[in-house]
């Protein structure tokens, strides 16, 4: 073969390895190229071609492996290119809805930040109100606190300036009660007279030198020993005063009647002080008791009324209690006084009447001896006993269990 | 306040001011101002708002006496009361002859011992000052105030 023959030849094989992968194409292309190898000799052409179609089919395995190879990478790539497809896709949606996330953070941010503020505002208001309050508190505290300062200043001014009238009139109403309890029982002592008219006779007051506003009166006329105790509520100067116009008062009107009963002698008074002035107003706060015994020495006969405490008599050691009427001494201008009743007692020789203004179950106190009550020191009375004696040692140690009771008087006869 | 002493502003008098403690007017014509209270209790504060105010009307318009309706007043700040009383009202006098007060107070006894006390209080506190021979008054109503 000539070298332009293998040329041709080389050519031949360029062009169909190059042009076709096809086996048959590259077969057909090979009968053309033998027509146009005519010019070769028939055995170098069938060589040639021969050599060209075993490397013509070689390359074209090879192409079709190669082919094979680029259509399993296409494949490959087609998959990934899906999966970057698919991928995209779903980072495309994660997206939108992060970003959805994102905007409805935003928003719940957005109100969150809305409602602080307006709580803001609220606790603003609120820490205000709260100041303004406490202003308001502690303002009224002071304002209290001064006030209360401001009147316990003037309360201690009056309180002073009470002290001082005190202090300035101390003196006088002292000199003057003393000189009252001293009239009253250098004049009114009753005791002298009870004497004189009883076998035995007792007169105890309490506080020992002063009536206290308590008064006891004995008058006699026609043979009738009238016996009045009178117990009133005044104290002090006020009460020697009391005391001593309702004993005189008594006194004269039982010497300037012929005669009087018991329930008419306390009408007369009542009427009296119900004139007493100052006097008319407390009696109808606080009672004015008086009781009236009409003594028959000789046939040991009692007539009495009482407005409130009882006679007492005892026989023996034995004590009874005999209730008047009406309770108090009322005033005149007070309608339905009426009268009081009027009750007879028949005692035996030897009985005690006794009138007292507070009752004889009332207890007294000691510090170093065992209680007892008026009556069991009436009670133990013996007979040749110094009775008067007794009831002064009882009163010296002993004071009323009753704060109440500040004074009383006692007076007992013995037919 | 009643409904004559209602009237009675409307006739003479002019509001100037107004805010949640109190009010105050103006009657010209008379030289008179009135502050009414408001609230049982007005902060400090407000009291200083009020009285700024009244200070303004006083420059601007020269007026001779003040009316301080206080009837509805349960409490007071006494410093604060001092300080008007010691400092405010003697500074008015000085400055505007701002001379005469008429006060109304409430009437319950308990707050009229309160004010005695207040009183008593500045008393002590500054006896020599202007203020306790001043033309100052407490009134039981508006007209009362107002015609003496």
């Amino acid at each position: 073969m000539t070298q332009r023959d293998q040329l041709l030849v080389l050519n031949i094989v360029d062009y169909l390895i190059a042009s076709h992968s096809n086996r048959e194409i590259a077969l057909r292309q090979s009968q053309r190229f033998r027509q146009m190898l005519g010019e070769l000799n028939g055995q170098a052409a069938d060589e040639a071609i021969d050599g060209a179609y075993m490397v013509s089919a070689e390359a074209m395995d090879a192409l079709r492996d190669e082919n094979e190879a680029l259509r399993a990478r296409v494949k490959a790539l087609e998959k990934a290119q899906n999966q970057l497809a698919d991928a995209e896709e779903r980072a495309d949606a994660n997206a939108q809805l992060l970003q959805m996330t994102v905007t409805y953070m935003q928003q719940l941010l957005d109100e969150t930040i809305g409602q602080r503020d307006e709580h803001k505002q609220y606790l603003d208001a609120i820490r205000r109100q709260e100041g303004i309050m406490r202003e308001q508190i502690t303002s009224y505290v002071d304002m209290f606190r001064m006030t209360i300062n401001y009147l316990d200043g003037q309360v201690k001014d009056l309180q002073d300036a009470n002290r001082a009238l005190q202090e300035r009139y101390q003196g006088p109403t002292e000199a003057s009660l003393s000189l009252a309890s001293s009239a009253s029982q250098a004049y009114f002592n009753p005791l002298p007279k009870l004497k004189a008219l009883f076998s035995e006779a007792v007169y105890s007051t309490y506080p020992p030198n002063g009536s206290n506003g308590n008064a006891f009166c004995v008058a006699e006329k026609f043979g009738i020993i009238y016996l009045i105790l009178v117990k009133s509520p005044y104290t002090g100067l006020q009460g020697e005063t009391f005391a001593m116009i309702a004993s005189y008062f008594l006194q004269n009107v039982i010497a300037t009647q012929k005669y009087i009963n018991s329930s008419r002698l306390i009408e007369k008074f009542e009427e009296f002080v119900g004139t007493m002035g100052n006097f008319t107003q407390v009696i109808a706060r606080n009672e004015v008791q008086i009781g009236v015994c009409l003594v028959d020495n000789l046939n040991c006969e009692v007539e009495f009324s009482t407005t409130g405490f009882p006679v007492y008599a005892m026989q023996g050691n034995v004590v009874n209690e005999y209730h008047g009427g009406y309770s108090s001494v009322q005033s005149p201008q007070q309608p339905g006084t009426g009268a009081y009743k009027v009750k007879k007692l028949s005692l035996r020789k030897g009985s005690y009447l006794i009138m007292s203004s507070e009752s004889l179950d009332t207890r007294y106190l000691s510090d170093a001896r065992p209680p007892r009550t008026l009556g069991e020191v009436v009670q133990g009375w013996q007979p040749n006993e110094d009775k008067h004696a007794t009831m002064n040692d009882f009163l010296q140690h002993y004071t009323p269990e009753n704060g109440n009771i500040k004074d009383f008087l006692l007076a007992a006869v013995k037919f | 306040m009643t409904p004559e002493e209602l009237k009675l502003i409307d006739d003479k008098f002019v509001e100037r001011y107004e805010d949640a403690n109190g009010r105050v007017y103006i009657d010209q014509d008379n030289g008179t101002i009135l502050c009414e209270l408001l609230k049982p209790y007005v902060s400090i504060e407000g009291m200083m708002q009020l009285l700024k105010q009244i200070t303004n009307i006083v420059e601007l318009y020269g007026c001779r006496k003040l009316v301080l309706d206080e009837r509805l007043v349960t409490g007071f700040h006494q410093p604060t009361m001092e300080w008007i009383y010691l400092t405010w009202k003697v500074e008015m006098y000085h400055r505007y002859h701002l001379t005469s007060y008429r006060h109304l107070f409430n009437q319950e006894p308990w707050f009229l011992k309160c004010v005695d006390a207040g009183w008593a209080a500045m008393r002590k506190k500054e006896p020599n000052s202007v203020l306790h021979v001043m033309d100052v008054k407490s009134c039981n109503s508006l007209a009362d105030a107002l015609a003496n």
